[in-house]
């Protein structure tokens, strides 16, 4: 044991220092980003905490994946595109998790308003593909440009999503 | 309903949805990247750590810079009791008034890793205050805490040059005898001229030594660029007395001696050890199994006693001599369990007879072994050979990296034994449902002859079967 641990104690130190230094980089860049991705990740779990174990587990998604990340201009659309899919993935496993009726029973226990628990049936009723547009554009003032490069999908996509998810809203409301 | 009226829901909700997210405090925004980039860390070089170079990889695996970017000004609220992302929710009630010990109110400014502000906000750093000054910069231990396996330091760097300083080659040392392993640093950033920072040192003991209370505090401060001093460093050499027994009393180490199987394979659990500041399982695959062990999946510690229970998080892993492997989770608010759970989702194995993979990395023939989600993927021009996995999209605990490891040395069609490059490149992405997992080697030694004999050191192979067993049998210690 005393060796290997000699060893890493004294070995490795230009790729740790290597390391460290991407990691600063990494972490300024995701530091200005991180209240825009908390405001998504709230809007979507709509508790302090679970969106800031969002936030978290984009940051670690966003770690790993990091040099897959071609252009750097990206980087902004590319986190927030992860942290949505960290919140879809939670929110996923938690209908799986808990039947609808302890689900719903357990939602009913929080003091919201009727119009929240209203639009939360209907967003989890509707497609992810409506959701998303209209989470991005009414919760987070993006403009149909900026939510075509996050989901990275044609503008006119956008504005037929948005659309179509108005009108899922409309039906499920 | 018309289209506005969908439309004011929506504005009136979002907006009230804004005004509950302002209310996060920065520094539990900051922790929650924090942890995230220090959990990417750890899911990536897991398995490396493990199975591929051990304890170096594991060190670092763990090295976690904070960014000044990240570290909130000295107006920063304090962060909160209880719920943190990541932290163990509801901590024992906070010992931080003690005298001689650091509290957390003088370190909230600096944004400290989760690890640490637990153990400050616990009241388990004991105070140091040993200094030493050089060259127009000061070196002050101001507080350690060490349990059998780990030790924290915070040490404060105060720079009176007219250039930036930074810090590197630290080394706690305890003699000859007692292999210290230094894991982290908390930021590699610089100390602006004129200012002081705090830094938070991660250490790795060895559990079957009984430290003495005599150490040393070694480092040598640098101006320059990170890794690129200009001129001489100085060096400190800090004595200092370790309080090496003061969480012993709050440490509980219990020999579990049981097995968890999976898949007809076994995994002995040795013990598990809950100190204030971490939670260790140690395990070993029994040598009868009749697969070869990669990894656990998801493994989870579940402490209960009557007051509610707890499941904390992994941070990292790592082996030993004689194949003892030991699980590092988060210290638990449950110090005395009555009861402790280790549950896994499965394992990843294979059979010894598929360990062989045989193969041209020149023209990419698999010749035997691997399965059909493998390819190999030789460049000439850059002399790399991928080894390229395509997996079914784990879904929500996609993330997790698999690489393709070999043991230490592979065999050519000649019988030459050649040593196995380290990996030069891994990495991990998503695409139309499948999870691309590749691995690099560069491999363009004209010598070695084709096909190449590799052993399998890690291979993602996952056997998804629930397990969970029973850690604690009263009465307890």
């Amino acid at each position: 044991m005393e060796n290997r641990m000699d060893k890493a104690g004294s070995g490795h130190k230009e790729t740790n220092r290597a390391a460290s230094a991407e990691e600063e980089r990494f972490s300024a860049q995701v530091a200005e980003q991180q209240r825009k991705l908390y405001a998504i990740a709230f809007s979507y779990m709509r508790s302090e905490t679970d969106a800031l174990e969002a936030v978290q587990e984009a940051t670690c998604r966003a770690w790993i994946k990091r040099k897959k990340l071609k252009d750097p201009d990206l980087f902004a659309s590319w986190l927030v595109r992860i942290v949505i899919n960290c919140c879809m993935d939670e929110l996923r496993r938690r209908k799986r998790s808990f039947p609808t009726s302890e689900f719903e029973a357990h939602g009913a226990e929080e003091m919201r308003s009727g119009d929240r628990i209203d639009l939360e049936r209907a967003f989890e009723r509707m497609k992810p593909k409506y959701r998303h547009p209209v989470m991005l554009k009414y919760y987070q003032g993006m403009t149909t440009a900026e939510i075509a490069k996050v989901l990275k999908k044609p503008e006119g996509t956008i504005k037929t999503w948005l659309r179509e998810g108005l009108k899922q809203l409309r039906g499920l409301l | 309903m018309t289209n506005q009226e969908e439309e004011r829901k929506l504005l009136r909700d979002a907006e009230t949805s804004q005004r509950d997210a302002e209310q996060v405090g920065q520094m539990r925004l900051d922790e929650a990247v924090r942890a995230g980039i220090g959990q990417g860390k750890k899911r990536a070089a897991r398995r490396k750590a493990v199975y591929g170079t051990g304890f170096a990889a594991a060190a670092a695996a763990a090295i976690i810079a904070l960014s000044p970017a990240l570290m909130p000004g000295p107006g920063a609220e304090p962060a909160a009791q209880n719920v943190t992302a990541g932290a163990p929710k509801n901590e024992p009630a906070a010992e931080q008034a003690k005298s001689g010990y650091e509290k957390i109110d003088d370190y909230r400014s600096n944004g400290t890793d989760l690890k640490f502000s637990s153990a400050l906000r616990n009241g388990y750093v004991s105070s140091l205050s040993e200094s030493q000054e050089q060259n127009g910069y000061t070196v002050t231990l101001k507080g350690m805490a060490m349990d059998k396996r780990g030790m924290y330091m915070i040490v404060s760097l105060k720079n009176d040059t007219q250039k930036k300083a930074r810090l590197s080659q630290i080394k706690v040392d305890f003699g000859d005898n007692y292999p210290v392993t230094w894991l982290s640093l908390s930021s590699s950033s610089g100390v602006a001229p004129g200012t002081s920072q705090n830094f938070f040192i991660e250490n790795q003991l060895d559990p079957t030594k009984d430290y003495p209370d005599q150490a040393r505090f070694n480092v040598e401060v640098y101006s320059g660029e990170f890794g690129q001093p200009e001129g001489q460093s100085t060096k400190f050499d800090i004595p200092f007395t370790a309080a090496t027994q003061d969480l012993i009393p709050k440490t509980r180490t219990v020999e579990v001696a049981k097995e968890l199987e999976v898949d007809g394979q076994k995994i002995r659990i040795e013990r598990i050890e809950q100190s204030p500041l971490a939670t260790y399982v140690d395990y070993r695959y029994e040598e009868t199994n009749s697969k070869k062990i990669f990894d656990l999946i998801n493994p989870q510690v579940k402490l209960s006693d009557e007051s509610g229970s707890d499941t904390p998080l992994m941070w990292r892993e790592y082996e030993s001599e004689n194949g003892l492997k030991t699980m590092v989770f988060a210290a638990s608010k449950i110090q005395n369990a009555e009861s402790a759970k280790l549950a896994v989702e499965g394992i990843s194995a294979i059979e010894p007879e598929d360990l062989k993979l045989v193969v041209n990395t020149e023209t990419g023939e698999i010749i035997q072994g691997g399965d059909s989600t493998l390819s190999v993927l030789p460049d000439k021009e850059k002399g790399t050979v991928t080894f390229r996995r395509e997996l079914e999209s784990e879904g929500e605990n996609s993330g997790f990296s698999h690489p393709t490891e070999f043991e230490d040395t592979f065999t050519d069609a000649k019988g030459t034994v050649h040593d196995t490059p380290i990996v030069s490149e891994g990495y991990s992405e998503g695409s139309g449902g499948k999870q691309i997992e590749s691995t690099v080697y560069r491999l363009s030694d004209p010598t070695i002859v084709q096909p190449i004999t590799f052993t399998l050191k890690n291979y993602w192979a996952p056997i998804q079967e629930k397990a969970e067993v029973e850690l604690l049998t009263p009465p307890f210690p």
